[in-house]
């Protein structure tokens, strides 16, 4: 399991002794199950109908009496499960309501995914991508602003992720976009890495408020390294500053407050730090990930 | 296909929930006590996950053998979210929170001095160096295992790694 895992490791060691007898002293109350069973029986109190969604149902919906209309909200906290066939799945949050006309005058919408899990495409529009290939084409393109791209071979890491390597046609300089096939069998992209450009804060899927602290490592053409703030569904970017790195190597520190237009509600966004050709502009390389935008 | 079945006029929750539930809560909570730093919440958030699986998922897993995998993510998932809204709340309320890594009451009785020094050095790692290093010195996941479980590169993991054991090397060796 730990193959990769280098020795001598005396701190490794040390760490991995202290949480094995850290953990085996704690001691989970007895209780566990009884209070996971009071939760459930609370929320079978609480919903007089079964909250399922059916593969299926929106097209049934159309023609029989009594349209049920589900609004399904994913939760950010549960992982997406995949099954075999027919895909029954129930959500956090459920509203019903319920109308006696033969038109459906309710809108069946089912989220799959978590846009909080995603960086591209918006789990909230009707784009989506049959292979990897072409969902990694359209990011660089559309949210990374790659002019010139040559699109590498997609690495499998198993049969629904891997990774895809771009560059700008100079093979110095290599972007990995990061993809999965999530609960709706389309693929995502969850982000894109860039050797030279390593962002400690904020994280992937941290929730950012205006103005964000920013601070990592780069090395880019001249040291800047531009950073756009963009929503998931919305190309239109709230912010566009810059950071500055090393020119020369090795990479060196940035840290910054970026401020930026602050969303109603708290929505996904894409943060995009980019380095860009001394020769003509163009965009060569670039990190990216998604976070949630606070409101102010 | 549904988690509770009537039982009188008790439901009790499904066989397999129970199954689950012995063989990995303890594990689970264990696990989510080194990330958040505190028992009761580990647990709240092991108890959420278990929630979240009855209501949902016994159909949906591909076999039997993914439902412990669907777990480990969503307490993984819950014990990130509930670092971040900490975070968050430390930066609006900087001089009201305790400090985070501040060593529990259990801990300084039971752990040794060497486990105490290092948890709490731990502690006050950035969030997923710590969920690396958690992952990997005691789930014993390889990085590509890790990379998975997080939706980051295999590269971003090991740069995680050697960042933290490096801080941890360093803490340790401080006077």
């Amino acid at each position: 399991m730990n193959e990769q895992t280098p020795a001598p490791d005396p701190t490794g060691e040390r760490l991995r002794r202290a949480l094995a007898e850290h953990a085996s002293t704690i001691q989970p109350s007895s209780d566990g199950l009884e209070r996971i069973e009071e939760t459930l029986m609370s929320e079978s109190r609480f919903t007089p109908t079964r909250r399922w969604v059916v593969g299926g149902l929106s097209a049934a919906a159309a023609i029989i009496l009594v349209v049920v209309g589900i609004v399904v909200i994913g939760s950010d906290d549960d992982p997406e499960v995949v099954a075999d066939t027919t895909t029954t799945t129930e959500q956090d949050t459920t509203t019903t309501t319920t109308t006696t006309t033969t038109e459906p005058t309710t809108t069946t919408f089912t989220r799959q995914v978590d846009p909080a899990e995603v960086a591209y495409p918006s789990p909230d529009t009707s784009q989506r991508f049959q292979s990897a290939e072409a969902a990694g084409q359209s990011y660089a393109t559309d949210v990374l602003g790659f002019t010139e791209l040559e699109l590498g071979e997609f690495r499998e890491g198993d049969s629904r992720s891997g990774e895809l390597p771009i560059t700008d046609g100079s093979a110095s300089q290599e972007t990995v976009i990061l993809l999965r096939k999530m609960a709706d069998d389309t693929w995502y992209v969850l982000g894109s890495q860039f050797r030279d450009i390593t962002v400690e804060v904020p994280e992937a899927r941290d929730e950012i408020s205006s103005p964000f602290p920013t601070s990592g490592e780069a090395l880019a053409f001249e040291g800047t390294v531009e950073v756009i703030v963009r929503l998931q569904n919305d190309p239109m970017p709230l912010a566009e500053d810059f950071v500055t790195g090393s020119g020369v190597p090795p990479a060196g520190p940035f840290d910054k407050e970026i401020p930026f237009e602050a969303p109603d509600q708290e929505q996904t966004a894409i943060l995009v730090y980019r380095t860009a050709s001394a020769e003509d502009g163009h965009i060569t390389a670039a990190t990216s990930f998604p976070v949630q935008l606070l409101p102010s | 296909m549904a988690a509770m079945a009537a039982s009188s006029d008790r439901p009790t929750v499904d066989a397999w929930l129970v199954d689950l539930y012995r063989s990995e809560y303890a594990h689970l909570v264990r696990l989510a006590t080194l990330l958040v730093d505190d028992v009761g919440e580990a647990e709240e958030l092991v108890q959420d996950a278990f929630v979240a699986a009855a209501r949902t998922r016994q159909g949906s897993f591909q076999d039997a053998g993914s439902a412990p995998a669907y777990l480990r993510s969503a307490v993984l998932n819950r014990a990130r979210s509930r670092l971040r809204t900490r975070r968050v709340r430390r930066r609006h309320l900087r001089s009201v929170d305790p400090p985070p890594s501040a060593p529990g009451a259990d801990r300084q009785a039971l752990a040794s001095e060497e486990t105490r020094r290092m948890l709490a050095v731990l502690g006050r790692l950035p969030a997923r160096q710590r969920e690396v290093l958690v992952l990997r010195y005691y789930l014993e996941l390889s990085e590509a295992e890790i990379a998975d479980e997080l939706g980051i590169s295999a590269g971003s993991v090991k740069t995680h790694a050697h960042r933290g054991l490096a801080a941890l090397e360093s803490q340790l060796e401080a006077p």
